[in-house]
């Protein structure tokens, strides 16, 4: 058990964070408002979603888990809700905003053309 | 390291940056320092963390597939080395006596080598719609290694089947990051686990069983899906009853009877995912491959869960007239058959290119494979498209 502490104590931890300085934040999928010439950067809803998943998610898995997703809205509250009974740290007015976020974002209709079938 | 485990999820999670230590440091370094070849870099990485890693479908043209491009799989990654030096297997449930093994008892039961498939359940779940949650395999979740170890049966017969033993539950030592999360618990019913193809195993391709791979055993079920083929075991349980839990009771699961798509399904109305269906993969050409001339190899693998595969054909007129390939190299059940098939005579235009194999047992890949919430066991007829020029 000793073990098993220190397992969780300096495994974890260090793996998640190099993870996620690798892996784990999610970037925008499309650019901001390049009509005003400005920067290409994220719109704020997109950027509030990101940061909420980095935030819930990436504790677990990382970011890309999600994004590969295309999933409607029933599917995507079916697969937020498994993941908040499973010890997602997701509030009820985070999981309203989620939901939305990744219905919108990561969507049927947004979805890339079909793979080879 | 003062920096609980706690803490640092919750700084995490508040978005702070924690600098590595010199404790953490020298953890990557030792988990670097496993003596384990390095993967391929060709990998698709279909999940970053906890690692999910796709062969390319160009990859599917030898009989064995190398370990470092043997596709990577699991829940919650890897056990940490270190946890595994005091690995012990334990045998216990409806049994006469139970007993605990090292890996050096383990190796004392009779040797077996076989080579076989193991193929992600949800292999080909890229190909659903509508679309299913989940990591969106397309083709090379899947390969054929020489796995050697002992059977199981010689493992349960040491400890002696109890009156209730009508099911064997399965444990490793990965652990998800949140308690809150279940354990990856499979179970697989008393006769499979008594078949003399089922297997304990500790050697890949004649080396160590790689850790990404579930060093230092793990089950191998010729025939069935990979999800049966637990890594890291650690636990070997007899019961009365299928496991309880998450990941048999609701995942790994198939309705019995054709689901609408994108219908919910009710879990009484589903089984356990168990054995592959038929399949074929096209390896080459490439998806979107730019040929010139008017000879094309189109190759593969084809494999099925139990039975043989009899036959690979193909179609170059979207399905209306199909050409047999050939079957080549080595021919062992539960291991894949390459094929191969040299048309000649394409003109300068674009084709689809279908391949489909049949089993010894007259079951034939569909055109399409009927939807399931989860997206396993797709199976439909393979493609690719092709530009040719003169």
């Amino acid at each position: 058990m000793t073990r098993l502490v220190d397992l969780w104590r300096v495994r974890v931890p260090a793996l998640v964070m190099v993870g996620l300085m690798v892996f784990g934040l999610p970037q925008p999928r499309s650019g901001g408002d390049a009509r005003a010439g400005g920067p290409i950067g994220p719109s704020a809803v997109e950027q509030q979603g990101l940061t909420l998943i980095n935030a819930r998610c990436t504790l677990c898995h990382s970011s890309d888990l999600i994004t590969q997703q295309r999933l409607d809205r029933p599917t995507w509250t079916k697969v937020v809700d498994k993941m908040m009974t499973w010890g997602a740290p997701v509030g009820p007015d985070e999981r309203k905003f989620l939901l939305d976020y990744l219905s919108a974002s990561y969507g049927p209709l947004n979805s890339p053309e079909a793979p080879s079938k | 390291m003062s920096l609980s485990r706690r803490e640092f999820l919750i700084r995490l999670a508040g978005g702070a940056v924690v600098a590595l230590t010199a404790e953490e440091l020298w953890s990557l370094a030792s988990l670097a320092q496993t003596g384990e070849p390095a993967t391929d870099p060709g990998f698709i990485t279909r999940v970053s963390r906890p690692q999910d890693l796709e062969s390319p479908a160009q990859w599917l043209t030898t009989w064995i597939t190398p370990n470092d491009r043997f596709f990577v799989r699991s829940h919650f990654g890897p056990p940490n080395p270190a946890s595994l030096q005091d690995w012990r297997l334990h045998v216990e449930g409806d049994v006469r006596q139970t007993l605990t093994f090292s890996l050096a008892d383990l190796k004392t039961f009779e040797e077996v080598t076989l080579p076989a498939v193991v193929q992600c359940a949800g292999n080909g779940r890229a190909f659903f719609r509508p679309k299913v949650p989940g990591a969106q395999w397309e083709k090379g979740a899947v390969g054929n290694a020489k796995w050697t170890g002992i059977r199981l049966a010689d493992v349960l017969q040491r400890a002696g089947l109890g009156p209730k033993a009508r099911h064997v539950q399965l444990l490793g030592a990965d652990r998800p990051v949140l308690p809150t999360v279940p354990l990856f618990i499979r179970s697989i019913p008393i006769e499979k686990a008594m078949h003399p193809a089922t297997l304990l195993a500790y050697r890949m391709n004649g080396e160590p069983l790689p850790l990404l791979h579930g060093a230092p055993l793990r089950l191998i079920i010729p025939g069935w899906a990979g999800d049966a083929c637990v890594k890291w075991l650690t636990h070997v349980t007899v019961q009365e009853q299928e496991a309880e839990g998450f990941y048999m009771r609701t995942a790994y699961r198939m309705p019995v009877t054709t689901a609408q798509p994108g219908a919910t399904i009710r879990p009484s109305d589903t089984v356990p995912v168990t054995e592959m269906p038929v399949k074929s993969i096209i390896a080459r050409p490439s998806e979107g491959a730019a040929i010139s001339g008017d000879t094309v190899t189109v190759e593969g693998v084809a494999f099925t869960g139990e039975g043989e595969v009899a036959r690979v054909e193909i179609s170059v007129d979207e399905g209306r007239h199909w050409l047999d390939g050939d079957l080549i190299g080595e021919r062992t059940p539960y291991a894949w058959r390459l094929w191969r098939y040299v048309w000649r005579g394409a003109k300068p235009v674009s084709y689809t290119i279908l391949s489909r194999a049949t089993d010894s047992r007259g079951r034939t890949q569909p055109m399409t494979t009927p939807w399931n919430p989860s997206g396993y066991l797709w199976n439909a007829v393979d493609t690719v498209k092709v530009r040719i020029s003169a």
